[in-house]
């Protein structure tokens, strides 16, 4: 108890500190208390201008026509063409709200289930059982999409297993894969039997921080299961949540196009085509970089007030941030 | 090891994650059973869980082939190394950015969110490791990916979340600089976590099958993942299969696939033993 | 670099030097190999036959072209690696282009040689494009250039047709159908005796209309009118919705599988080879991977070709025309061996070039017999050839003689493939646009095949009823039909009148 209030003091200190403005003695000051911090920070600072500063000057290709041969440089200037022609496009609102449905929904189920399972897991008491379901929770991760998207598919046909399993309680038979209403589902669905167990790693590596002697204590006092999982537990975890929570609601409208793509028909496009399925057939598949960059721009700035707010929101209940 | 009661919480709790387990196994059981099997009951769709008519024909179609030899020893290699450096690289930087008084923290932090959601794409980037003289070499498979945003600021929440402050203090007043505390204080109490991240690097290393496309081009550097993927992926994805194109059975892109994630999946089991409750607590009270 | 650069000059100099001094067409090998110029190839390879460096035909490629070969195999998605090469700059002198599209966006932005500049060092081209002009017509640019090497032959291995399962027709004595209606009747026959069946499988979903669609004559897409001598769309057309009606009745009645929308090759295999579809479309080649495999358990089994239903009672019987080729060779401008590779691609339009790169060599690898061409290794099918010998791999040949794959089929595949060609519906020219219509093409257009799609399947599912397809109709205009085939009309009209030389 002692220490957290000597770390509250540490932060309204902190924060002071960082209102006074800054004249150049404070720089150089801070400068030089963290240079060791900076020796450290190099390697990971020089990667991100080399790789990733150092070629963002092809984002202006989406405000000029690309010419492959000439290069960015040479090719010429057409200002916001390939953005109006994207809002312009029929499809335009159809695909933006496909995008975040989906991206929402596969957020809001995505996101708890790995912790919840890593709670589970963490109620288990035998290692070896613990372990033998962890290890195989993970499995499906390794399984590219296209083998994914090919059992789910044999799976939810008329004459699939789950079919099989529903009459057996009773229900029709549906034709899944041409349900437009289900499609979401089918995809979250997927996702999670997928990713679960590979996103569960980290809470449990979280789990791992926490200090035995908390539950030891919590026992003295006469703590339940729930108590402890609700007073220790949670809270242990809780930045880990709140940092992946942020990053993963700045991924919503970035859903790779390959396991869409493998299971969606022309039937199910209206709940099913999202940006980047399109980006692929018009983009990709025709050599339009200019056109898909436009696009990625423009769900760029879409995600970063996604992110931006998540992390507002983070830091005004006290929570962890990115910054 | 002491004995533990079941309650009844534990048993449906044990249940319902065994249900996990079977689900989650189930595709590689369903795998392994068709990579066993023979092609007509393939084509004809009649394998599940259990081989039919037994025949390892498929596993000695793929082990002789002569590039999953060189595919694997490569892979091997770029793991190994790739994953030294990006874990290295990235614990350094993450303890950096866990200090709250660092210089200019806040807009590095910005600076390495915003590519998360901006790049320059793919062609630029391609421009910059050639000028780099990176291409057909090894560095073309470590260093464009080397950091992930995701694993450092994941990495950095740990950091702040676990190292107790009065232990850094601590050792500033024995005379360690930032350095000797990252080095001999940080790193011994991190290995969970460094567990965890190098897992995800060394598999996103030995998943990755873009780097290879786009940087090497000399097939004796190539990966296990670009010979996996022209065996399964391309056929389905881009409709390459002309007229006479031999469709790849099932059974052997099943086989390929086994053969070529099987290694990476014995890791997790291996590194579990870092993740067990209590290690840092342990190394503390020393 | 620069050094490399003038050895090669010098290279070529030594080169015209001997060429000039001497006629020899086989000066020993060992001599001529040190002064041949290094062409670098770029090109990719298709999973099921892996190139090997010491394949034959490379050999055959060297020999023919006077150079000898760095070979650069590409990652695929090969569109990709190729984007890459041209970004960067470091182009290869002699590239494998998937498809005219694409060496026509290349050629546009200027990376590759107009090979009708070099018509004049190029006789053999000449005298086959007086041959085959609608072949070489379908390589030029919009602008009348050709950036890609034209090709024939090779498209044959791309024929796709009816099969149906004449063991189970003749046991039951079922007659092949005619014309759709004749078909629905014996699909309906094929139910009744196998409940379970859906008689008529196929894969791909919607895209099957593309072959279902000339049986109707018309088209899943844009396409040239011969007799009216003008572009249609297709699928907005009232013979198509003849063919939309079958396929929705077909599905309400159980003909075709429930799932046929998302059925992959995969299930098409199973649909085929466990007697729940008799009748199925796909390429010819087809016919001997079911018949070989199944026949193990099944020696009855017997996939042969069905001549194509005509839409109509009465009408005539069309069938899609698919064996086409698209891809060829093309030049980069910034090779130092554009003569070289000139010259290569000009071998390759030559007879004595069809044969090597079609046969390989005489006494070697095929003997001639009264003008008949035989093979002396006992290959059992095209894929063992190409494995083997690497002929008829990607970007081996332009002038191919498809007799060479035809002598390995099994009997089924050849009477398929003497039947076959009557029925084939005229093919529709691929016009080249202007980058200008490209972007139209690629953006509009894909709205307008989007709609398609969906609205199509909709018909077909029962989801939106056929009463409707006035509606549909004037939707698809409302998304820019008619622009869309006024461009294919500007397009194709450019084409024919361009030069050829």
């Amino acid at each position: 108890m002692e220490n957290l209030e000597g770390l509250e003091k540490e932060k309204t200190k902190r924060k002071k500190e960082y209102h006074k403005p800054l004249n150049k003695k404070t720089i150089r000051k801070k400068l030089n208390s963290s240079k060791y911090l900076l020796i450290l920070f190099a390697p990971v600072l020089l990667y991100y201008l080399i790789f990733h500063y150092v070629p963002m000057f092809g984002i202006v290709i989406a405000f000029k026509d690309y010419n492959l041969f000439k290069g960015v440089l040479e090719s010429e200037w057409v200002g916001l063409k390939y953005f109006q022609m994207f809002i312009e496009s029929p499809d335009f609102f159809n695909l933006l709200r496909n995008t975040f449905l989906l991206g929402l929904y596969n957020f809001i189920f995505g996101f708890p289930i790995p912790i919840i399972f890593a709670l589970l897991l963490n109620e288990l008491k035998n290692m070896y059982f613990k372990r033998f379901v962890q290890t195989l929770s993970y499995l499906p991760h390794f399984i590219s999409n296209v083998v994914v998207a090919s059992m789910v598919v044999v799976f939810l046909s008329p004459s699939g297993i789950i079919n099989r399993l529903i009459s057996f309680l009773g229900i029709e038979p549906l034709n899944w894969m041409i349900m437009p209403e289900m499609f979401r589902t089918i995809f979250v669905t997927s996702e999670i039997w997928q990713h679960m167990g590979w996103e569960a790693i980290i809470y449990l590596a979280a789990l791992t921080s926490i200090s035995p002697q908390l539950y030891e204590a919590a026992e003295i006092d006469g703590a339940g299961r729930f108590a402890k999982l609700w007073y220790i537990t949670l809270p242990g975890i809780l930045p880990a949540i709140f940092i992946v929570g942020i990053l993963n609601i700045g991924k919503v409208l970035e859903i790779g196009f390959e396991k869409v793509f493998l299971l969606y028909n022309p039937v199910t496009y209206e709940t099913a085509d999202i940006i980047s399925t399109y980006v692929y057939r018009v983009g990709l598949v025709q050599g339009n970089y200019s056109y898909a960059t436009a696009i990625g721009l423009f769900l760029g700035v879409i995600s970063f007030i996604f992110l931006f707010g998540a992390n507002y929101l983070s830091k005004r209940f006290g929570q962890e941030s990115l910054w | 090891m002491k004995k533990t009661k079941i309650t009844p919480f534990t048993f449906v709790i044990s249940i319902l994650l065994l249900g996990v387990a079977f689900v989650t196994i189930y595709p590689f059981l369903h795998m392994i059973a068709v990579s066993l099997s023979g092609d007509v009951h393939v084509m004809r769709g009649e394998v599940n869980l259990i081989p039919k008519e037994l025949t390892f024909k498929n596993y000695e179609h793929v082990l002789s082939d002569p590039r999953i030899v060189t595919g694997y020893l490569n892979t091997i290699l770029y793991v190994t190394l790739g994953t030294t450096i990006s874990l290295i690289i990235t614990a350094m930087g993450a303890y950096a950015l866990s200090k709250k008084e660092m210089f200019f923290r806040k807009g590095f932090m910005i600076m390495i969110v915003f590519t998360i959601l901006f790049g320059g794409g793919m062609i630029p980037t391609f421009l910059v490791v050639k000028s780099l003289g990176l291409l057909d070499t090894i560095w073309a498979m470590v260093l464009p990916q080397a950091v992930s945003t995701w694993n450092l600021i994941i990495m950095r929440t740990f950091f702040s979340a676990t190292i107790p402050k009065e232990l850094e203090e601590s050792a500033k007043i024995d005379g360690l600089n930032d350095l000797g505390i990252f080095a001999r204080i940080v790193l011994p109490l991190s290995k969970p976590v460094l567990a965890t991240i190098g897992l995800f690097y060394a598999v996103g290393i030995w998943n990755n099958f873009i780097l290879p496309l786009l940087y090497l081009r000399d097939d004796a550097l190539y990966p296990l993942q670009v010979i996996l993927r022209n065996l399964v992926l391309v056929e389905q994805m881009a409709d390459v299969s002309g007229g006479d194109a031999v469709v790849v059975q099932e059974s052997i892109q099943y086989a390929t696939i086994l053969v070529s994630t099987l290694p990476i999946l014995l890791l997790y089991p291996f590194l579990q033993k870092y993740f067990v409750k209590g290690v840092m607590i342990g190394s503390l009270k020393e | 670099m620069k050094k490399m650069i003038s050895n090669i000059i010098i290279m070529m100099f030594i080169l015209g030097v001997l060429a000039a001094c001497s006629d020899e067409p086989s000066s020993s090998d060992a001599e001529s190999d040190e002064e041949r110029a290094t062409i670098e190839f770029y090109t990719n390879e298709h999973p099921s036959w892996p190139t090997d460096e010491d394949w034959l035909v490379f050999d055959l490629m060297e020999e023919g072209g006077n150079m000898n070969i760095d070979l650069t195999i590409a990652a695929d998605p090969y569109g990709e690696s190729l984007n890459l090469a041209v970004a960067s700059g470091d182009l290869p002198d002699l590239m494998r282009m998937p498809n005219y599209s694409t060496a026509n966006r290349y050629g546009n932005d200027g990376a590759l040689v107009n090979l009708l500049d070099h018509i004049d060092e190029m006789p053999n081209l000449q005298t086959w494009m007086e041959e085959f002009p609608e072949a070489a017509r379908a390589a030029l640019s919009h602008d009348g250039k050709m950036y890609i090497s034209p090709n024939i032959g090779i498209g044959e291995t791309n024929r796709m047709l009816y099969m149906y399962r004449q063991d189970i027709f003749e046991e039951h004595g079922l007659e092949v159908p005619q014309n759709w209606d004749e078909f629905y009747t014996v699909l309906k026959e094929l139910k009744s005796i196998y409940p379970d069946s859906y008689p008529l499988g196929f894969r791909n979903g919607t895209d099957k209309l593309q072959s279902f669609a000339p049986n109707f004559g018309t088209s899943l897409d844009y396409y040239y009118d011969n007799e009216k001598d003008e572009w249609r769309y297709g699928p907005i057309e009232d013979n198509f919705r003849a063919l939309v009606e079958h396929l929705n009745k077909f599905y309400s009645e159980g003909l075709i599988p429930s799932d046929f929308l998302s059925t992959d090759t995969a299930q098409w295999q199973e649909l085929m080879s466990t007697d729940t579809s008799f009748i199925t479309q796909d390429y010819i080649g087809r016919i001997d991977e079911f018949n070989l495999a199944n026949r193990e358990t099944n020696p009855d089994y017997t996939l042969i070709n069905m001549a194509p239903p005509a839409g109509f009672p009465g009408g005539e019987q069309l069938a899609y025309s698919a064996h086409t080729n698209a891809p060829g060779y093309s030049v980069a401008v910034t090779s130092e061996n554009i003569d070289t590779v000139i010259q290569y691609i000009d071998w390759t339009f030559s007879e004595e070039g069809r044969d090597s790169l079609s046969w390989g060599i005489e006494g070697e690898t095929y003997t001639e017999e009264n003008g008949e061409k035989t093979w002396i290794e006992d290959y059992q099918s095209p894929a063992d050839l190409r494995n083997d010998t690497g002929i008829s791999t990607y970007a081996t040949y332009s002038w191919f003689d498809y007799d060479a794959h035809m002598s390995l089929f099994s009997d089924e595949v050849k009477q398929a493939y003497e039947e076959g060609p009557q029925y084939d519906a005229p093919i529709v020219p691929i016009p080249a646009f202007s980058p200008e219509e490209q972007e139209i093409i690629a953006i509009q257009g894909e709205s307008v095949i989007k709609h398609r799609d969906e609205q199509i399947a909709k018909f077909i599912i029962g989801d939106r009823d056929l009463s409707e397809w006035d509606d549909y109709v004037m939707e698809m205009e409302d998304l820019g039909v008619q622009e869309l085939v006024d461009i294919h009309a500007k397009a194709y009209k450019r084409m024919q009148e361009a030069e050829l030389n």
